[in-house]
């Protein structure tokens, strides 16, 4: 893996895992997410990430819509979750 | 009547670490020891995000996961592969000394995670610095002392790449259901009683748990070795649902 | 909010520049680091096809075949990624988009901005002007060879004066608009523009 630039570069939700919960109050990466594309269902962690140190693009490995694109820049940390059509997480047993 | 509350886990905040102790596991692979002060606790298989600043204000950050059992609060162990052109792994597991400090956040992760009341048996399969998560939900299960059956198929390069050789050894000869076997990709040592190549559907299915017994399967390390293990244990007969994977990298061992 | 602990002895990757040659906070590799917003595609020679458009009205097409029976230009440039590294005197060969208008039978750009649409629902943008006048082609060589599907073969727009996110791979149509519409990355904080010299990385930069 190259080792690029200031930031990680997410391989899996579960990498992303920390950018997200900057964004999340909890964590998401045992959240169910539906895609938008095909309807198949994965658990966060699971999904395989693109993008390099560029971001992270949580891909379905079913149909390869982008369910969640998710990039932290200077500017700030942007979210985009068109590809998600829903999000689960469950309560504590 | 109310929602039930979604636990959320104390919020993710930058903390500093101090190096206690350092370990030299293999010539790429080095392990800390980290004081770390309101340490919340973790479970086996999260990581933390690394931080490091430099003195002109350039920071760099990786994840890493932890290494040590969630019962080792006070010594919280991060284990580093020193990567060829990594500038943060470069540092860990080269330069930095005891008395060194550097920031972290976490525990990160609720996915790939292994507690004892998910019960097993646990079928954990390793790609080189893949086995550091692993490591740690052994080392749990260890320290309470659980006899759920668990085997650990674990891939290296050579001999001398496999990381925590000695005390998986000494798990595994404790005779408390633990059964661990080596593969190695680039190396047939004199003597080597393990495998000698990549990981691939007959030995998952030789070595591993019948899907018949549902094991809980864990995989980590290179990308396409998660990747192809996960299909392979699909079409043996595991559930999808069993199977949890965490990607450490595209560098195929 | 008090300052982060200096990581004793920790040296970040030795910023090169500025120099001449190396734009701000960029260093130096000499190898060709893959980066990708999704999975590598399969392309079928047979039915690839590369098209201009106006709007929404296609002014030329290309099959595989009559793409590379077009004229070809060779670039040595340097390219520069906005995730650091810099890469000097890379050698590539293409079709410049300055024929590729004139086989279209266009004099000029038919409108002043560019969306680019690749495999993968990948997209980028610029001004039309950024890519006439010798400025930048779609490349199917890179150092003699043809080009690497993980570097975006068979074909990728090249436009070395920008990030090289703009330099977008797998690339199927160059549509010419009237007004400026971000792509892929710049919808999600990069720049619109994307000016190494300028250190334009992220929207407001």
């Amino acid at each position: 893996m190259a080792d690029e630039s200031q930031g990680a570069a997410p391989l899996d939700g579960n990498a992303a895992g920390g950018l997200l919960h900057e964004l999340f109050a909890l964590d998401v990466t045992a959240a169910e997410v539906i895609c938008d594309g095909c309807g198949a269902v994965a658990e966060i962690g699971a999904v395989r990430a693109y993008g390099g140190a560029m971001g992270a693009i949580l891909r379905c490995a079913n149909c390869n819509t982008s369910i969640i694109r998710l990039t932290h820049t200077a500017a700030g940390l942007w979210l985009d979750m068109r590809g998600a059509r829903r999000l689960f997480v469950a309560a504590p047993a | 009547m109310p929602a039930t509350d979604v636990a959320a886990p104390a919020r993710l905040r930058w903390i500093t670490a101090t190096i206690r102790d350092v370990i030299d596991e293999t010539p790429h692979v080095r392990s800390l020891v980290l004081d770390v002060p309101d340490w919340p606790g973790h479970k086996a298989g999260q990581h933390v995000d690394v931080r490091l600043t430099a003195e002109d204000g350039y920071q760099a950050q990786r994840s890493y996961s932890i290494a040590s059992a969630p019962a080792a609060a006070a010594a919280l162990m991060l284990t580093v592969e020193r990567l060829d052109d990594g500038e943060v792994s470069s540092y860990l597991a080269g330069e930095a000394r005891v008395g060194d400090r550097f920031e972290l956040r976490g525990p990160i992760g609720g996915y790939f995670i292994w507690t004892l009341d998910l019960g097993g048996p646990l079928f954990l399969i390793a790609g080189g610095s893949g086995v550091v998560p692993l490591m740690a939900m052994l080392r749990h299960r260890a320290v309470a002392m659980s006899t759920v059956p668990a085997t650990l198929l674990y891939s290296s390069r050579r001999a001398d790449d496999i990381i925590y050789r000695v005390e998986l050894d000494r798990l595994a000869g404790q005779g408390g259901g633990l059964k661990i076997v080596h593969t190695l990709t680039r190396e047939r040592p004199a003597g080597w009683s393990g495998y000698t190549r990549r990981i691939d559907r007959a030995m998952l299915q030789n070595v591993g748990v019948a899907p018949e017994a549902q094991p809980r399967i864990f995989v980590c390390g290179p990308t396409p070795l998660v990747e192809t293990a996960a299909r392979d244990l699909h079409a043996l007969g595991h559930e999808p649902h069993l199977i949890k994977t965490e990607r450490f990298g595209p560098t195929g061992r | 909010m008090s300052e982060p602990p200096i990581a004793r002895g920790f040296r970040g990757r030795k910023a090169g520049g500025p120099s001449a040659r190396i734009p701000p906070g960029q260093h130096l590799v000499t190898d060709f680091p893959v980066l990708s917003a999704g999975p590598t595609p399969e392309t079928d020679l047979k039915s690839w096809r590369l098209t201009l458009e106006d709007g929404e009205s296609p002014v030329g097409e290309w099959s595989w075949a009559e793409f590379n029976a077009l004229p070809q230009t060779e670039l040595t440039v340097d390219i520069h990624c906005v995730t650091t590294w810099s890469k000097l005197d890379t050698n590539w060969r293409g079709v410049s988009i300055d024929t590729l208008l004139e086989a279209a039978g266009l004099a000029e750009p038919p409108a002043p901005f560019v969306l680019v649409h690749c495999d993968g629902d990948y997209t980028t943008n610029m001004p039309a002007e950024d890519l006439v006048d010798g400025k930048a082609m779609v490349a199917t060589h890179f150092a003699g060879e043809p080009l690497d599907p993980e570097h975006g073969g068979p074909a990728r727009l090249l436009v070395p004066r920008l990030y090289f996110w703009k330099s977008a791979k797998w690339v199927r149509r160059l549509q010419f608009i009237d007004i400026e519409q971000p792509g892929f990355w710049e919808e999600l904080g990069y720049h619109i523009y994307g000016d190494p010299w300028r250190e334009q990385r992220y929207a407001g930069d």
